[in-house]
């Protein structure tokens, strides 16, 4: 066991006790019990530091993080600590909405409560996460680059100057911004107060609801909204301190294997890529508890993109939630087939996506065919990682919003309206060149704004279901694994689950 | 069987007019990278690809591929590279991407005795593959490859300190295998270079003996298919 296994460990074990000492009351209501979540990330942190300073932290880094943070009150309670604002930053932020817009300025980010309040849809994000790295990098160790380098509008640092914004027909940024107002007061009329009405709008217009999610969740509220319609907050508060006691009492036999993966998951993201973290060791807390909630499916390689984008727009247990609401299948059919043993549900689709290839672009079917290209030689890590792997991040979102309210289909069809955009271009090509193309499309083609709607026009839906029945009739057994895997976790999330 | 000496006798035949006529072998070799997980192999192939070093290298998920040109004096070579997911979980896809390769790079880290473990466990299994395929070769297909050039590459020897697995370790295991071994840095590029050189000269002078892995230059589709389409 690595020091660093053993760090990580200490510092949980730390948080487990400090939140049983502070959080008795029961919540008053959602509010609180935001503030109450963002706030135990922040001992979280604390005796993180705790843990840590032992070994590779500076005396004095406490005392500034305090006065970085904001923390103010609640902090006041433990001491200063650094990585507490960057907490709230990185997972209140993107999704502050109602309840957890007040955890935000309650808690602080590293004085970005002001910014906070002017919501505005993108810069938000951004400035707390770079605002943070700077900080953290004058108290720690630096990251692996240098973080004055400048940083997309979500954070990854910019290779090159490359296209901020497609600056779409030609709108000015006031008629934009104007536009984006007026879709995020549609958005919050649409959820209600911390996501009240929520359930109710859906009921009544469900189709309303798919179109603007189509059209794409405006960032501020993209995290709540991706929680509601998982099904993840229901599993969140369903299970009360189960998340908790997975990260602090359990051990997994994939410690080290997450533990080789946490820095090389994202490593051009801001908020991974200071060695131990915030984003680092969320990122391993909520693999790790996957790990031991799921011990058939433990830690696989691309699991860390999931949970990494997921982390980059809420806390780590609402993170966790969204991650075995689509493992187990909350709302939509289950992904765990897609890291079991074998890599089930990864043949399954992979020979459903080529049998589509072959009906719906029937040429570029047989040229694939002829330059013996299968589909597991460029689209494996599309379903493995739902487009979060090597994909440009603004479209892995658009894509996720529909992904999380439509399921697994709006994989298949992006995939083909990739191959369909390319169609002329990869018809030409022999053998290594088409392997090239097809993992490295170009930037147009990669214009959510074009590619996505042409994605909505390619109906599978149908073909879908019944290549899957196929499959396996063709392969003895269904795909879809049965609840034996179920057995390893604590009998109330079983009970509850099966509620949903 | 008659079908195979047909095969070979027309690949031969098409190798030597285009030998005649660029006076140069043009040898297209399939190679494979396996490997533990963070072992180096996406480092290795960056370094000697684009002669780029990320100190944090994302994971690679599923496979990735890259090509190279090489030239020797006695011949070109263009590397059709798959460079592998580590985990065992992966193991099952791997097959895909070493079945009909012409060399296989099975990489560890000296830094970790795990990673040397499960190298020798990669070696086996292609050694299998082999000896299969040498079994039934003449009667059903020409998937694998006998001939199969194997290097066994300890990386990171730029963390000499924290060596768990000692040089003589690794290459008596190479020897008694058959193995060509190598120690590099990809950090560093420390025989990077060298181990894709020396690879390209063993297929080198391979070439045209074995008629499986090894794609001559502007070889036909139809010959694609023999080697590298799977059942």
């Amino acid at each position: 066991m690595g020091d660093v296994g053993l760090v990580y460990y200490l510092y949980g074990r730390c948080w487990s006790w400090s939140r049983k000492n502070l959080f008795t009351k029961p919540f008053e209501d959602e509010r609180e019990e935001a503030v109450d979540r963002v706030l135990h990330k922040a001992f979280h942190d604390l005796n993180g530091k705790l843990g840590e300073v032992k070994r590779a932290l500076p005396k004095d880094s406490n005392s500034g993080g305090g006065g970085g943070g904001g923390g103010r009150q609640i902090s006041s309670g433990g001491g200063g600590y650094p990585d507490y604002g960057a907490i709230g930053g990185g997972t209140g932020f993107p999704a502050g909405y109602g309840g957890y817009g007040a955890a935000t300025n309650g808690v602080g980010g590293y004085g970005g409560a002001n910014v906070f309040e002017a919501t505005p849809e993108f810069p938000t994000m951004n400035f707390t996460l770079v605002s943070m790295e700077r900080k953290k990098v004058e108290e720690f160790e630096p990251g692996p680059v240098p973080p004055q380098r400048p940083v997309d509008r979500f954070g990854f640092v910019k290779l090159e100057a490359s296209n901020e914004t497609v600056n779409k027909n030609g709108a000015t940024a006031n008629e934009r911004e104007s536009r984006l107002d007026k879709r995020i007061k549609k958005w919050r009329r649409m959820i209600g107060v911390g996501g009240s009405d929520w359930k109710h709008f859906v009921r009544r217009k469900p189709h309303v609801v798919k179109r603007r999610i189509r059209k794409g969740i405006p960032d501020c509220l993209r995290g709540l909204v991706w929680q509601l319609i998982s099904g993840s907050r229901d599993l969140l508060l369903m299970n009360p301190g189960v998340y908790e006691q997975l990260v602090i009492y359990e051990t997994s036999a994939s410690e080290l294997d997450i533990i080789r993966d946490i820095s090389r998951t994202f490593p051009s993201h801001v908020f991974f890529q200071q060695r131990h973290g915030p984003g680092q060791r969320s990122l391993y807390n909520v693999l790790k508890a996957y790990s031991v909630y799921d011990r058939d499916v433990g830690y696989v390689q691309g699991m860390g993109f999931l949970a990494g984008l997921l982390l980059l727009y809420m806390s780590e247990d609402d993170a966790f939630w969204l991650l075995v609401a689509l493992l187990k299948g909350a709302v939509h059919a289950p992904m765990e087939g897609l890291y079991l043993v074998g890599l089930p549900l990864v043949q399954q689709y992979l020979c459903q996506f080529e049998q589509l290839v072959k009906e719906h672009l029937p040429k570029l079917g047989d040229h694939f065919t002829q330059e013996t290209i299968s589909p597991s030689m460029y689209a494996s890590q599309w379903f493995i990682t739902v487009f979060s792997y090597s994909f440009p991040f603004h479209l892995a979102l658009r894509i996720w919003d529909v992904f999380l309210y439509e399921g697994v289909k709006i994989v298949f069809q992006v995939g083909l309206a990739l191959l369909k955009y390319c169609h002329d271009d990869l018809i030409k090509l022999p053998f290594e060149k088409l392997i090239h193309a097809l993992r490295n499309f170009p930037e147009d083609a990669m214009n959510p704004d074009v590619l996505l709607p042409m994605a909505y026009s390619i109906k599978v839906s149908v073909r879908l279901e019944e290549l899957r029945h196929e499959y396996e009739r063709r392969n003895g057994k269904p795909v879809q694994p049965a609840e034996s895997s179920e057995k390893q976790q604590p009998q109330t999330v079983k009970k509850k689950q099966l509620c949903l | 069987m008659a079908l195979i000496t047909q095969t070979y006798l027309s690949l031969l035949s098409f190798w030597s007019t285009l030998m005649a006529r660029t006076g140069n072998k043009n040898i297209q070799a399939k190679l494979v990278l396996l490997g533990d997980m963070g072992t180096g192999k996406t480092s290795l192939v960056l370094r000697f690809v684009k002669g780029q070093f990320y100190d944090y290298q994302e994971s690679t998920i599923g496979a990735a591929f890259f090509t190279q040109i090489l030239s020797l004096n006695e011949a070109t070579v263009k590397f059709d590279i798959w460079d592998t997911a580590g985990q065992e979980r992966y193991h099952s896809l791997a097959p895909m991407y070493y079945r009909g390769a012409a060399a296989a790079v099975v990489v560890y880290d000296i830094t970790s005795m795990d990673s040397f473990i499960r190298a020798k466990r990669w070696i086996q299994e292609l050694q299998r593959q082999g000896d299969h395929c040498f079994l039934t070769i003449l009667f059903i297909d020409l998937l694998g490859n006998p001939n199969l050039v194997m290097v066994l590459v300890a990386n990171k020897t730029d963390l000499e300190t924290k060596r768990k697995v000692e040089t003589e370790e690794g290459e008596r295991y190479a020897q008694e295998n058959g193995l060509l071994f190598i120690e590099s840095s990809a950090k560093t590029a420390q025989n990077v270079n060298e181990l894709f050189y020396e690879i390209a000269k063993r297929l080198a002078k391979a070439c045209p003996m074995p008629p499986t892995g090894i794609k001559l230059h502007n070889e036909t589709q139809g010959g694609r298919r023999l080697f590298c389409c799977t059942g």
